[in-house]
C-alpha cells in the first residue's frame, strides 16, 4: 500500500491514455468498467500473487497512468485464461484489453521487441509442464494418489529433456 | 359470455389496485389470474419490520386486496390466462381458459384438511386475505401425479367441496378496456453457475429467503453468518440485462435488518457494486437500515461449498485483496427479469415489447401502449417496487376509467 501511495504521488497523468486504449481492437469497452472487482476476485494469478489486480490495473489505465502501467512488470503477469473476461458484468473484455497494452509497451519502447516471442515460449513451455504433471498422476486417478507437486514437476522437466 | 367494462390481466399488486380503484368508480371488473388466488409474488413475501416498520410495503398489497371483498362488480376466474383476442368496433372479445376448478369457493371453509390429506402437495390455501377464498387444487400437480386414482383431499373435506373431475374450461368476454398486470420473472440464478445455486447446499435467492421469514422466521435461527449478494442477473451487460431492477438494495437492507433484530448476534453482509437506494423511504432509514450490517464493496466471483459452510469469493476494494470468507447462509439478491409469458401475451395483444420484453409503455409509468383501449401497469412494464406497482395500477385505472367516460358521452 506504501509502494501504492509513492506511486499515486510521483505519477504524471496522461489523459489521452484511456482513449488511445480504447480506440484500438480490444480495448473498447474499457471505459464501461464499474470496478466490481470481479475480475481480480475470480483470477487464478491474483489468486498466487496479490500484487496482481486486473480491477487496479483498469483504474491505473482510466486514470491515465500510462507510464506507470506500460512500465509495470503486472501487464506480463496475465494467462489470459479469459476468466475475467467471462465473468465480468459490463463486458469489459479485459484479456484484449492486456493484450493491447502490451502492444503498447512494446510500441512504445518499455520492453524490447522480441519480448513478446518470449513471453509466448514461456507460455509454452508452463502449458508443456502442465501436460507432463498431468501425464504423470492420470494413470493413477482411479486409486487415490498423493501429489509432491515439487517431484512432480522434476520428473515432468526431466521427461520433457528427455524428448 | 361474460361483459365487463375492464379485463385486468394478473391479480398481483397493480392488478388489485387497478380493479379497486376501477369498482370505486363504478365500472365493472373481470379479474383474470394464472395462479389459484390473488396476491401475485408479494403476497408470498414477509414483514421487514424491526422494532418499527419499514415501510417494506408488503402489506400494502394485502390491503388492496381485501378492499375488493364484497365488491358485486367483481368477477375473478383463477388458473386462468389470456387465449383469443378480437377487437370490435373499439371493444374487445376475448377468450379466457381456465384451469380445472376443483374447490367449490361457495362451500370451502379453509380448514386446510385437504392440504394436509393431499400426497402430491397440490393443494394451497390462499395467503390470508387473499381472494378466493378457497383452496385451490393444482391440476397439473394433482394429475400428473395421482392420475384419476387418489381420493384423498376429497375424503379429507369435512363439506364436500371438492370435484377432481372439474374440466378445464373457455371464457368469452367482452370488455371495453384492457389493464395488462401481469408481473416479472425474477432471475434464474443458474444462469450464473459460478454463485452456486441448486448446486451448494445454504445458497438461496432473496425471494426465498421472503418466503422462509413469512412461514418459518424461527427456521433462520440456525443461520449465524448470512450474507447477500447483488446485482444477480441486474446490471450485467453479458447476461443482456444491463438495467439495475431499483428494488434488490432496498429489499437486501430491510432483510438484513429483520435478520439482525430477529438475532443481533447474528454477523450480516451485504457485497455490493455500488448501493442503489433512491427515494426518501430507504434513504430517511438509512442509519437504521444499515446499523450493524457490513456493506462490503465487492462482486463475489464465486461461492463454493466449504467443510460445513459456504465460502464467498472476493475482492475487499477497500485493500485490494481478495479473501474468501465463510458464512451459513448466502442469499442472492436475483433482480426482476421479464415475464417469458410476455412474448405471446404481446402477440395476441398486438403489443410491443422493449429490448429487455418488458412491455413497451408510451410514457414511463403512465402505462398507455400503441394500441388504444389496452394498457400496462406494474412491474410487467419494467421493474417497480410494490408501491410504484400500486400507484401504476391507480393511475392506470383512472386513466381508463377517463378514457370509458370521454366514449360514453361521445
Amino acid at each position: 500500500m506504501v509502494g501504492e501511495e509513492k506511486l499515486r504521488r510521483s505519477a504524471s497523468f496522461d489523459p489521452e491514455f484511456k482513449w488511445e486504449v480504447s480506440a484500438r481492437p480490444g480495448g473498447e469497452h474499457l471505459k464501461t468498467c464499474f470496478a466490481c472487482g470481479v475480475c481480480t476476485a475470480g483470477c487464478p494469478v491474483a489468486e498466487i500473487d496479490p500484487a496482481y489486480n486486473p480491477r487496479r490495473i483498469i483504474r491505473m489505465v482510466i486514470l491515465g497512468m500510462r507510464q506507470q502501467v506500460l512500465s509495470s512488470e503486472m501487464i506480463w503477469l496475465c494467462s489470459t485464461c479469459y476468466t475475467c473476461y467471462a465473468h465480468c458484468p459490463q463486458d469489459v473484455r479485459f484479456t484484449e484489453i492486456m493484450k493491447v497494452l502490451r502492444e503498447m509497451a512494446v510500441e512504445e519502447g518499455y520492453v524490447h521487441s522480441s519480448f513478446l516471442e518470449c513471453i509466448s515460449r514461456v507460455d509454452r513451455l508452463s502449458e508443456s509442464l502442465r501436460r507432463q504433471m498431468l501425464m504423470e498422476i492420470l494413470p493413477h486417478r482411479g486409486e487415490g494418489v498423493e501429489i509432491e507437486e515439487r517431484d512432480l514437476l522434476t520428473r515432468a522437466l526431466r521427461n520433457l529433456e528427455d524428448r | 359470455m361474460v361483459t365487463v367494462d375492464v379485463v385486468v390481466l394478473g391479480g398481483g399488486a397493480a392488478g388489485l389496485a387497478a380493479s379497486r380503484t376501477l369498482l370505486g368508480r363504478g365500472y365493472s371488473v373481470l379479474l383474470v389470474e394464472k395462479e389459484g388466488h390473488t396476491g401475485g409474488r408479494a403476497a408470498g413475501y414477509a414483514c421487514k419490520a424491526t422494532d418499527d416498520c419499514q415501510q417494506c410495503q408488503v402489506c400494502l398489497v394485502a390491503d388492496e386486496a381485501r378492499a375488493l371483498t364484497g365488491a358485486d362488480q367483481l368477477k375473478m376466474l383463477v388458473f386462468s390466462s389470456l387465449k383469443g383476442v378480437q377487437n370490435q368496433n373499439g371493444s374487445f372479445q376475448l377468450d379466457v381458459a381456465q384451469g380445472p376448478i376443483c374447490v367449490d369457493p361457495q362451500r370451502c371453509i379453509l380448514c386446510g384438511r385437504c392440504v394436509d390429506a393431499c400426497p402430491a402437495g397440490a393443494i394451497r390455501l390462499p395467503p390470508p386475505g387473499f381472494p378466493p377464498a378457497s383452496a385451490s387444487v393444482d391440476p397439473e400437480i394433482c394429475r400428473a401425479r395421482n392420475a384419476q386414482t387418489c381420493r384423498a383431499c376429497v375424503e379429507a373435506c369435512p363439506t364436500g367441496a371438492i370435484d377432481l373431475q372439474a374440466a378445464a374450461r373457455t371464457h368469452r368476454v367482452r370488455c371495453r378496456a384492457i389493464i395488462v398486470a401481469t408481473g416479472f420473472q425474477p432471475f434464474d440464478p443458474r444462469q450464473l453457475p459460478r454463485l452456486g445455486y441448486g448446486r451448494v447446499p445454504g445458497v438461496i435467492t432473496a425471494e426465498e429467503l421472503e418466503r422462509r421469514m413469512r412461514g418459518d422466521p424461527g427456521g433462520l435461527a440456525a443461520f449465524k453468518r448470512v450474507a447477500f449478494v447483488q446485482c444477480v442477473g441486474s446490471r450485467n451487460v453479458t447476461l443482456g440485462r444491463g438495467y439495475c431492477s431499483q428494488v434488490c438494495c432496498r429489499y437486501a437492507l430491510r432483510l438484513a435488518a429483520r435478520l439482525r433484530r430477529d438475532d443481533p448476534g447474528r454477523r450480516v453482509a451485504i457485497f455490493y457494486m455500488d448501493l442503489q437506494v433512491s427515494g426518501k423511504d430507504v434513504r430517511m432509514r438509512w442509519e437504521e437500515l444499515g446499523r450493524g450490517v457490513e456493506l462490503i464493496q465487492g462482486a463475489p466471483a464465486s461461492i463454493v461449498a466449504g467443510e460445513a459452510e459456504v465460502l464467498v469469493r472476493y475482492e475487499d476494494l477497500r485493500q485490494g485483496r481478495v479473501r474468501q470468507e465463510p458464512f451459513d447462509l448466502v442469499v442472492l439478491s436475483v433482480g426482476m427479469g421479464a415475464s417469458p409469458h410476455n412474448v405471446e401475451l404481446a402477440r395476441l395483444l398486438g403489443l410491443n415489447l422493449d429490448p429487455h420484453r418488458f412491455f413497451a409503455t408510451q410514457e414511463r409509468g403512465h402505462g398507455s401502449t400503441s394500441r388504444r383501449g389496452v394498457w400496462v401497469a406494474g412491474s410487467a412494464a419494467g421493474p417497480t417496487d410494490i408501491g410504484g406497482a400500486i400507484r401504476q395500477g391507480r393511475s392506470v385505472a383512472l386513466a381508463v376509467a377517463r378514457q370509458l367516460e370521454d366514449r360514453r358521452h361521445a
